[in-house]
């Protein structure tokens, strides 16, 4: 099975998810203040629903439709937490899409990670463009999208019905012919 | 075997696509100009894929994932275009697509279909959200959705390769609560379907 390739930044290590990590995921995943800022993931998470997920990641890896890549520490080699394209083949972009599990929040893993998720879109899989969704009521996933060199496309208003509650979806954007400017 | 209910305004009728439709969409809707305006349509639009395409029409209705309209003259019953709506039920919002065949542009066709369908969406449907988007290259279609009362929402950029080239996507919404401070409690009785 596999997710994605493996990619490597100062601190993380980017890799295939393993049906070892579906314990850890779904303590990481299962908790509130991490599902309630993603648009598709069930809560409660339930036994079983990590090793279902990573198998259809692999389907999707195979059929170029998805690369979703574990975020793993480098040195002791833990997973933090997830970030994942979803391609859009015919009109060569993606959609970015991450979440880090909340022991390991505020320590600058989502924008490294994403940094680097980035970099290979645009020089490895040549894409034109990268864009990314995130809860308004979410700003700190904003503000990983400006420090990668995002710009900013819109707000769809009340977008996502999301646990009974209409959310607004900011919308970031960058574009192949923008990245290496910053 | 149904694509929309039906809908009346001043000067048309908006109602449900049939098989006899399909030549007249192979006819306007293959003409250039208006091709270049849509994500997904064929170019050129080949016999048997406006009736393939009236028969998916069918099914999205049958399985309550969205609305498609034959836009017709009220007067000469032509057909003009199509309108629709597809929806995502679990966020209780749609998105609003239309096209008008060259011959009948410039004459608020498109802004007086919109008007009916997204009072349809909102007051029958009792939909939170109704959302499109065009081509940059196609402000016509902006002012469509200017005049409805839709906010523009942001710019996809590049978001869309047509024919070669990448567009950007300008995207507009309106909310119900938008719909109900523009419409005036009684004025909606001419609004219900009939």
């Amino acid at each position: 099975m596999r997710t994605a390739p493996p990619l490597l930044t100062e601190r993380l290590l980017l890799r295939s998810f393993t049906l070892e990590d579906a314990a850890d995921l779904q303590r990481l995943v299962g908790e509130f203040d991490v599902a309630s800022t993603l648009t598709n993931m069930p809560h409660p998470y339930e036994d079983g629903m990590a090793e279902e997920w990573m198998q259809s990641c692999s389907d999707r890896y195979e059929n170029n439709e998805a690369l979703n890549f574990a975020i793993t520490c480098r040195t002791d080699k833990h997973l933090i937490g997830g970030i994942g394209l979803r391609r859009d083949q015919e009109n060569e972009n993606a959609e970015l899409g991450y979440w880090i599990g909340k022991p390991y929040w505020n320590y600058g893993y989502a924008t490294e990670a994403a940094k680097v998720v980035v970099a290979y879109s645009f020089e490895v899989l040549k894409l034109n463009r990268i864009h990314a969704k995130y809860y308004k009521r979410n700003p700190a996933s904003g503000r990983v999208l400006e420090k990668i060199g995002m710009q900013y496309e819109g707000c769809l208003r009340q977008h996502i019905k999301k646990w009974d509650n209409f959310e607004d979806f900011m919308t970031y954007g960058m574009l192949k012919s923008e990245f290496g400017e910053k | 075997m149904k694509t929309a209910p039906t809908l009346q305004t001043e000067r048309l009728i908006l109602c449900s696509l049939t098989l006899e439709d399909a030549q007249d969409i192979q006819r306007l809707a293959g003409e250039r100009d208006v091709a270049s305006t849509l994500i997904r349509i064929p170019h050129p639009y080949e016999d048997g894929m406006a009736e393939e395409w009236i028969r998916s029409c069918y099914d999205t209705f049958e399985k309550k994932e969205g609305l498609h309209f034959a836009i017709t003259l009220k007067t000469e019953r032509n057909f003009i275009g199509v309108i629709g709506l597809e929806f995502e039920r679990e966020h209780e919002r749609a998105e609003l697509g239309y096209w008008i065949g060259k011959p009948y542009w410039n004459l608020g066709y498109a802004t007086e279909a919109a008007k009916v369908v997204v009072a349809h969406g909102f007051q029958v449907l009792k939909l939170n959200r109704i959302y499109a988007y065009y081509f940059a290259r196609n402000p016509a279609s902006g002012r469509v959705l200017e005049k409805i009362g839709m906010r523009y929402e942001g710019c996809r950029r590049q978001h869309t390769k047509k024919w070669g080239n990448f567009e950007d996507s300008i995207g507009y919404g309106m909310l119900k609560a938008d719909y109900d401070s523009l419409t005036p409690i009684s004025s909606n009785a001419q609004r219900e379907p009939i």
